[in-house]
């Protein structure tokens, strides 16, 4: 290890760096030295989580010039088995920068809880070196080819003029040929084992999760953030909602589990409606707000929903997203439909491949659309009732931003200011987008009466596209006997940095006209439809009165029903 | 909306059938139970079909009944449900049933049916003859005997017992292959259901007038985009061909149209529901959709049972299914609103352009589960308040009642409105409206038990209890936005680029009255 760690890039001054390496079920203690060109960076990589690298401070997210394809073989490798259309959006990840900070990209799939991708980075690392070397050793060889082949042709030209002919040393002739030959042999496998380096680097780097961010604790501990409860409400616990609403003529689980099974259920009479009004209250605040309203497709191609960090498995190899059957006529033709577990996949496909100018963006935008999740959920309390379904309505927030500094402040458009200091300030655009997403499920939450939490997301939470993550938890009544605990999340917010842009094509021109840069993208939850209803029923419910009473933000779009009895 | 995926000739259809309960449970009734009275048909008859020359071999020889456990030819798909169909009436009316076939183009064959019915009752009544002999051998056995005597009837039962097993193996296959050829059949017709192919089906009712532009007319796909409301080439990178993103006031016009259809129907009794999208395939089959084979119009979920929903039309039918509903609580009316998911096999023409056919759209279904005697008038009920809901719009409309070679299996009869496209310059569908009758109650169990006795002779013991009846299930749509976002802005346009919103919507629409170009 000592051996290699010293081949490491240099980029500045050397620190020491030890770490927890899991390889073949073994966790190894490994001292690895790096060359950081940032004086103040700590050593301990889990605290380089801003968006610029604390190590090398690289921008992360700056050189976006379209990646020229080494050959069309490595991509063809580099995907799965199904078809991909040729305009499907290639991704450019940043193997350069894990190559030189394999330690904290290893680290970080360990605090993600990914550990059996601990090692991939260093697997990264070695096979950049290999690829540099075979790069310089096929350069050389094809000088020493041009050269033989120079020295033949100089041959053969010498006994068409000589008169002496015949007399040509057909030994040295030959030996000359021979190397000719086996340099093309040797260059050909060259070749070869660079694009399964190139594949195999693009497949480890694209299983990689996203760095951590600044705000981010470490570990599986969330922070909470603050905690508002209505004026005169108290934490309490209380009926479920499967109970009120079945009582109420509102949810009606065991029809849906004979037509789809459990972890379906029909709203009726009241419940449809409180779900059509919940979603009208939360586009009509936003399109209020100049957020672009959208309902997007809910079948998507299977790639793109891969590029947004949403595998049909997950890391633990859990069923994560539903794919649909291909009619035989498609079966390696066309690529494989999934359907979308959240609109940000077709919401972040909507500009794949696209360039921005810098003054459309931050663009941000709304969209309602039903959400189809495969997984069952751990078993328990969770799996009673709406607050874990198959599919759901939402409504979604989707932001893209510059990877720098608000738009409309002056002079930040010449430098893309990505110090960490900066982005710890607010002063970054997604972050400024987020602040506003969180900011705006708080006022939904609040007008609906709903008691709830905010918590900073830990680590060990946090998607494979996610660099931060804020959750609001609600108070729920019902859930406070078996699990202990009433709250229950409610909405999120994540900011994913350059990694889905990266793995869609989605740049912005620099202002300062010099070159492409990754966009950042934002989301969050405006409005989670069944965990917000349960969450309704159960702090709305009367228990004495054996009665539910609407919101009054709600009413509007109830058409009269202000309250529900039994 | 296209509600066109059951060509009749290709779909899963039905048959009337009798109240007696499925057959399948037959291997383990008492014999006494079956007190059918067919024509004694020779068992003997010879089907068609390959697999029963197994049952014949069977009957001649018990001792290969371990070779006939799993006959390698099996290729007959082992029905997953039955559905209660009423052999005994189809029998009575044979002509008008083959007559129905006919005229629907359907690929049914009664003659098999017919055949395959026989066969299988005889059969039954064979099982039972040898259920019976076993029966009289046992209690032989009950008494002293002689040792040899007692041999000699433990050998007979042991001889009859492996023809039994034998011969119930092959009741079961009959059965499946029974229930596969009669589901093949379609619903009875509607007498007054105009007999042929599409240009026979006839107009009831005409209103409005094509409008008129003085200036050249704008098709939606020009008008979306020229409005900002659309983006299919986003969708076509994202999820393909035929998907669509929304934007800006066409969501508001889809969220005003749900809501304002909703609105207006609760006010004619129609529960609001949100269904589920996800269903198993056999509430797919039962409502009778294919939900496989090459031409499916349902896309299937991977390794699983589960299908994407066509039409919310299909959770509803089994939001009651395999239950007896009290005949109080009928009618009972629903409005679902759900996403609904077309492969739109085989779909092609100028009409496969913008928004007009998609593979996913939003939609509102009206669903009335009814008694038999009332079904009619609950059709009327319906093409009634689709035809006040476009024309409160101010569509140019007509209501056609569809012939018969244009009606899927389930429906006895069906009448669709179709809308003026100014971009189409022609008609085209917006909605439709369907009586099934008990053609989908009698696949998903759905019965009511009349408070009033049928007979005027109760039976003793069980009181005065009426035996359960098939419901009648009829559904329509109330609204397929996709289709009427084209009626919308194809009719509304204006002249400086713009398109009025109907005066029933703006409330929906936070009082907007009209989609004006965005400037800049």
């Amino acid at each position: 290890m000592e051996e290699w760690s010293a081949d490491l890039p240099r980029c500045g001054e050397p620190k020491l760096l030890r770490l927890n390496i899991l390889a073949a079920s073994q966790v190894y203690t490994v001292v690895v030295f790096f060359y950081c060109s940032s004086p103040g960076t700590n050593m301990r990589p889990q605290t380089a989580r801003g968006y610029t690298c604390l190590f090398c401070a690289s921008d992360l997210g700056q050189s976006a010039r379209p990646k020229k394809a080494i050959s069309s073989q490595w991509r063809a490798n580099s995907t799965s088995t199904a078809a991909r259309p040729s305009t499907a959006p290639k991704p450019v990840l940043d193997i350069k920068h894990i190559a030189r900070n394999p330690g904290l990209y290893s680290q970080n799939c360990l605090l993600r809880n990914y550990p059996s991708f601990s090692q991939h980075p260093f697997d990264i690392l070695t096979l950049t070196q290999r690829r540099a070397e075979l790069v310089k050793q096929s350069l050389d060889l094809r000088t020493k080819s041009k050269e033989s082949s120079k020295k033949i042709e100089k041959l053969r030209l010498t006994e068409r003029d000589s008169e002496k002919k015949g007399m040509l040393d057909n030994k040295i002739m030959a030996a000359l040929l021979a190397s000719a030959q086996s340099a093309k042999k040797e260059l050909s496998a060259y070749t070869t084992e660079l694009e399964d380096i190139e594949a195999e680097l693009d497949r480890l780097a694209a299983g990689l999760p996203n760095l951590s961010s600044v705000w981010t604790p470490e570990g599986d501990e969330a922070k909470t953030l603050s905690t508002y409860i209505p004026p005169g409400s108290k934490l309490e616990a209380g009926e479920s909602h499967v109970d009120i609403g079945v009582a109420l003529k509102m949810l009606d689980f065991s029809s849906a589990a004979q037509t789809s099974g459990w972890g379906w259920y029909f709203l009726t009479g009241p419940g449809a409606l409180l779900e059509q009004a919940l979603i009208q209250f939360a586009l009509s605040k936003l399109h209020a707000r100049g957020w672009t309203v959208v309902v997007p497709p809910s079948m998507v191609y299977a790639h793109i929903a891969a590029a947004c960090g949403f595998q049909p498995r997950d890391q633990h190899g859990e069923h994560q997203i539903y794919t649909l059957q291909q009619p035989e006529r498609d079966e390696g033709t066309k690529p494989q439909h999934v359907l979308a577990a959240t609109a940000e996949i077709p919401l972040a496909g909507m500009h794949a491949g696209k360039t921005f100018e810098p003054a459309e963006l931050p663009l941000k935008t709304v969209a309602v659309s039903r959400c189809y999740r495969a997984e069952a959920g751990a078993r328990g309390v969770d799996t009673k009732g709406l607050y874990r379904v198959h599919e759901f309505t939402k409504v979604e927030m989707f932001a893209w931003t510059p990877p720098d500094a608000a738009a409309d402040a002056p002079g930040a458009g010449a430098n893309f200011d990505t110090t960490p200091s900066a982005a710890a300030a607010g002063h970054s655009a997604s972050t400024a987008v987020f602040d506003e997403m969180v900011a705006l499920q708080r006022e939904l939450l609040t007008a609906l009466g709903l008691p709830h939490r905010v918590l900073e997301m830990p680590t060990a939470d946090l998607g494979a596209s996610a660099a931060r993550k804020v959750d609001i938890e609600a108070w729920f009544p019902g859930r406070t006997r078996a699990s202990g605990a009433g709250w229950g999340e409610v909405t999120s917010a994540s900011v994913c940095t350059d990694f889905q842009s990266r793995r869609l094509g989605t740049r912005v021109r620099r202002r300062d006209g010099e070159g492409l840069a990754w966009c950042h993208t934002v989301n969050g939850t405006a409005m989670a439809v069944p965990r917000v209803l349960a969450a309704l029923l159960e702090n709305g419910w009367d228990a004495a009165e054996r009665r539910f009473t609407v919101p009054e933000v709600l009413r509007p779009w109830m058409y009269g029903v202000d309250v529900v009895k039994v | 909306m296209g509600l066109q995926w059951c060509v009749s000739g290709t779909t899963l259809q039905t048959l009337k059938l009798a109240s007696i309960p499925s057959l399948s449970p037959s291997r383990f009734a008492p014999p006494k139970t079956l007190t059918l009275d067919f024509f004694f048909l020779s068992r003997h008859a010879r089907v068609r079909r390959p697999p029963f020359q197994v049952l014949a071999r069977a009957l001649s020889a018990p001792a290969m009944a371990f070779q006939t456990a799993t006959p390698p030819e099996e290729k007959v798909a082992k029905p997953q449900w039955k559905a209660a169909i009423d052999f005994k009436w189809i029998r009575e009316n044979k002509e008008a049933v083959a007559a129905n076939i006919k005229n629907r183009n359907s690929i049914a064959n009664l003659e098999a049916v017919l055949q395959l019915y026989d066969q299988m009752s005889n059969l039954q009544k064979e099982v039972e003859r040898l259920r019976g002999e076993r029966n009289v051998v046992a209690n032989k056995m009950k008494g002293k005997l002689d040792p040899s005597e007692r041999q000699r009837l433990i050998e007979e039962g042991k001889n009859l017992k492996e023809g039994l097993v034998t011969l119930e193996d092959d009741l079961l296959k009959l059965t499946d292959e029974l229930q596969q050829e009669a589901q093949c059949i379609p619903n009875m017709t509607h007498p007054d259901v105009p007999i042929g192919g599409e240009d026979s089906s006839v107009i009831r009712k005409m209103v409005g007038n094509p409008p008129q532009f003085s200036f050249p007319v704008k098709d939606h796909l020009q008008l979306g985009k020229e409005l900002d409301l659309f983006d299919f080439d986003a969708a076509a990178e994202v999820s393909g061909s035929k998907f669509y993103y929304l934007k800006n006031e066409a969501v508001m016009l889809e969220m005003a149209l749900i809501n304002w259809t909703l609105s207006e129907v609760m006010k004619k009794g129609f529960t609001p529901l949100t269904t589920p999208e996800i269903v198993r395939s056999s509430v797919v089959e039962k409502c009778g959709f294919q939900p496989r084979g090459a031409n499916t119009q349902v896309y299937s979920i991977e390794d699983s049972d589960q299908c994407l929903i066509g039409t919310a039309e299909i959770p509803v039918g089994g939001i009651h299914m395999d239950s007896i509903l009290s005949e109080s609580l009928l009618p009972l009316k629903y409005a679902a609103f759900s996403h609904c998911f077309r492969t739109e096999a085989g779909a092609a023409g100028s009409a496969t352009r913008g928004l007009y056919r998609v593979h996913q759209f939003s939609k509102v279904e009206m669903f009335i589960f009814c008694r038999p005697e009332e079904s009619a008038s609950y059709h009327e009920e319906l093409i009634k308040i689709e035809e006040d809901l476009f024309a409160s719009l101010g569509l140019h409309y007509k209501t056609l009642d569809m012939a018969t070679g244009d009606l899927g299996a389930p429906a006895s009869r069906k009448f669709d409105v179709e809308a003026w496209m100014p971009g189409l310059e022609r008609f085209g569908e917006i909605s439709s409206a369907s009586n099934c009758t008990d053609y989908q109650s009698r696949r998903l169990g759905i019965r009511y038990r009349p408070s009033e006795p049928s007979s005027a002779i109760p039976k003793k013991g069980k009181g005065s209890l009426a035996p359960p009846k098939f419901v009648h299930t009829l559904n329509a749509t109330a609204c397929a936005v996709p289709r009427m976002i084209v009626c919308l802005l194809e009719n509304n346009q204006q002249e400086d680029g713009s398109v009025i919103i109907p005066e029933p919507l703006r409330p929906f629409m936070g009082g907007l009255g009209s989609i004006a170009p965005k400037s800049g």
